[in-house]
């Protein structure tokens, strides 16, 4: 586990010397400290409620009735790990997440919600089944690097965050189980190209930035429904 | 043998023969397609075609190698967009699918032949045709207009080009608290929603611009699509009196109700019923007199009355109404057998004559033509449109159908249709955003 956290800082330094060098940092990005924070303060969720807001505010038309998906160019939200639907709607509304033009309808969707809208909807998802699940896949190409990373490039496994299933982590972790592949590629792509820069200290690019492009399309396989 | 049935046993052996390995019935003897018109419905068409099969050989003929597009021009008057976000070019659908493109103008067909001769001195021969000629305006059927007067004085700026941009200047550069006339034209006519979206837009930057300045919409129409959701945005951001027969089912309390205005807005709507019906047009001080008396313009807008574009006519696709007759299974004209009809020239009963409707018509004609160039039955057709308008920039609205074929018409599913009248503040905001998505999507769909 020490082993880990030291991989961690070592990498945190080495993501913010990357950074340093990107034009387009966003305004205030997360810290751990500020992130703890913002989930602490997240109210409490009432998925009834998030129900008829998803009626409401159309989400169902790209996302599906209950987040199931209804195809390639959206993800799936059912099921997903409250913590991280709610970060994600407060990334799109300060602007922090914009990868591309997809992200528009959400940013003005984001600022038309309350905090307590948020966490509504993100309970609606996560009273959901997830679409699917990614077990063990002895001999598939990723399943190494899904299970053990790759220590040559500081890669941790998949796994280790996301579930040994795919079912998502701890807080804002989220799960990757039955989402569409073309989503799960774009958004390897967005952290590796650094399009994408929500997460916290690239607590996630910093794995994508080595990864080929062969071996997005098969993680994206792997965990795809 | 007739060609059809030679395609058939060479479609139906190359299957048995090659099993899975080949998946085009046409590997042996590519059939040709030629399309003309590169507007929505043609390039569709031809996208469709080569997505279906890369074995048909597909040829556009088109006679401007710039496209602009006619869905979202209005968005030129406001500043929204430039003239040059109307142009949309075909490397993509030469580059990415290889159809091939003859920047040249049809002179006529010979159906018995199944060849094409341009004004340039091609001929070429089809197994067969898809004509998309979209509309030609009748200037001349108002008084006192004609296409001079377009160019120069009266834009119509229906199709985009130099009188959209001579439109745009000339709103920008009217006086202050002056008065901008909408004519909007009879039923049928190219995007039902247009003259009541570009008066709303209109009125949206006067406010800003010129916040004194007046648009009146002068309709020989009784209705419009999609009237009473339009009607309700002009009441919420231009001050605009909804008329009683259209206030039904209106919010009258809650989050953003209609209003009953005491000192009305900047922008008016007179219906046929009231006398917006025009009767002529005088050029030279910018007035149009209708049944309900003379309205003097300081900008003046006429959309004429309009019927199939110049081509349909040129290759006797036309009925004594103007538009081209067809098999609604296939789009096949009535008149000519071989050569399908699609987009606003067509006939297509219920459907209205928009963008998305040119677009879905295409792939409908493109799989028929498909199954009849491989001796196959054609199958059933579905047909889907959505018209999306602004009341305002950020107020967006529209008309989504579902139309199958019934009793040999085209006909519209039942179903809701319209963004409700008591649509969240939120849903407004969404359905201006999907509008946006769409422009960008849909050009996407028939051109890349």
């Amino acid at each position: 586990m020490s082993k880990h956290l030291l991989l961690f800082l070592l990498l945190f330094v080495l993501g913010g010397q990357a950074l340093a060098g990107q034009g387009e940092a966003p305004a205030e990005t997360w810290t751990p400290v500020r992130l703890h924070a913002a989930l602490a303060a997240m109210p409490e969720g009432d998925a009834e409620r998030g129900a008829r807001l998803h009626d409401a505010l159309f989400c169902a038309s790209c996302h599906g009735e209950r987040g199931e998906s209804l195809s390639r160019h959206w993800p799936a939200l059912s099921g997903q790990r409250a913590p991280y639907t709610y970060k994600m709607l407060l990334d799109y509304r300060d602007g922090l997440r914009h990868e591309d033009a997809r992200a528009e309808m959400m940013v003005v969707l984001a600022r038309m919600m309350s905090e307590q809208d948020m966490a509504d909807v993100a309970a609606f998802y996560a009273a959901q089944p997830l679409p699917g699940s990614a077990p063990l896949k002895k001999g598939h190409p990723v399943n190494d690097l899904v299970r053990r990373g790759d220590p040559q490039r500081l890669i941790t496994p998949c796994a280790s965050c996301h579930g040994v299933e795919g079912q998502g982590g701890r807080n804002e972790t989220p799960s990757l189980a039955g989402q569409r592949p073309e989503y799960l590629v774009r958004t390897l792509k967005a952290f590796r190209d650094n399009t994408r820069h929500n997460d916290v200290h690239q607590g996630m690019a910093q794995f994508a930035w080595d990864l080929s492009d062969e071996e997005i399309r098969a993680l994206a396989e792997y965990y795809a429904r | 043998m007739q060609r059809r049935d030679f395609l058939k046993a060479l479609g139906a052996g190359a299957m048995l023969a090659s099993g899975l390995s080949i998946k085009s019935v046409f590997a042996n003897a590519a059939p040709h397609v030629v399309i003309v018109g590169g507007g929505v419905g043609g390039a569709t068409a031809a996208k469709y075609l080569k997505l279906a099969d890369p074995n048909i050989r597909v040829t556009v003929i088109e006679k401007n190698p710039v496209y602009l597009r006619p869905y979202g021009s209005s968005e030129v008057l406001n500043d929204h967009i430039g003239m040059d976000d109307l142009e949309v070019r075909y490397d993509r659908l030469r580059d990415r699918y290889g159809i091939e493109f003859l920047f040249d103008m049809v002179t006529g067909v010979d159906p018995h032949r199944r060849t094409v001769r341009t004004a340039g001195g091609a001929t070429l021969g089809y197994d067969r045709m898809i004509v998309s000629p979209g509309i030609q305006l009748l200037y001349e059927r108002i008084e006192g207009y004609s296409a001079s007067v377009a160019e120069s004085r009266i834009p119509s700026a229906w199709i985009p080009g130099t009188q959209t941009r001579l439109l745009r200047d000339q709103l920008h550069a009217m006086r202050p608290g002056g008065t901008f006339v909408i004519v909007a034209p009879p039923n049928p006519y190219r995007c039902p929603p247009g003259p009541y979206e570009r008066g709303a837009l209109m009125a949206e930057w006067f406010k800003v611009h010129n916040p004194t300045a007046k648009v009146i919409i002068l309709d020989a129409k009784d209705s419009f699509v999609p009237g009473p959701s339009m009607l309700l945005g002009w009441n919420r951001l231009y001050g605009y009196n909804v008329p009683e027969r259209f206030q039904e089912g209106m919010p009258t309390e809650g989050e953003w109700p209609m209003k009953i205005h005491d000192a009305p807005g900047m922008l008016d709507w007179v219906a046929g019923r009231d006398g917006g019906r025009v009767l002529s047009v005088d050029p030279a001080s910018l007035s149009v007199e209708t049944e309900a008396g003379r309205f003097k313009a300081d900008v003046l807008n006429i959309v004429p009355p309009m019927v199939a574009g110049r081509v349909a006519f040129e290759l006797d696709l036309v009925d004594g109404r103007g538009y081209c007759p067809i098999d609604r299974r296939t789009h096949e004209s009535t008149r000519h057998p071989g050569i399908h009809v699609i987009g606003d020239a067509c006939v297509a009963d219920a459907m209205p004559k928009s963008g998305f409707s040119a677009n879905t018509q295409a792939k409908v004609a493109a799989r028929a033509v498909v199954d009849l160039l491989a001796g196959r039955d054609t199958q059933a057709p579905l047909w889907e449109n959505t018209c999306y308008a602004l009341a305002g920039t950020e107020y967006g609205l529209y008309v989504a159908d579902i139309f199958r074929l019934v009793d040999g018409r085209i006909t519209r599913m039942e179903g809701p249709r319209f963004l409700p009248l008591d649509a969240s503040r939120a849903q407004i905001r969404i359905g201006a955003l999907y509008q946006q998505n769409w422009m960008r999507t849909f050009t996407e769909d028939c051109f890349a």
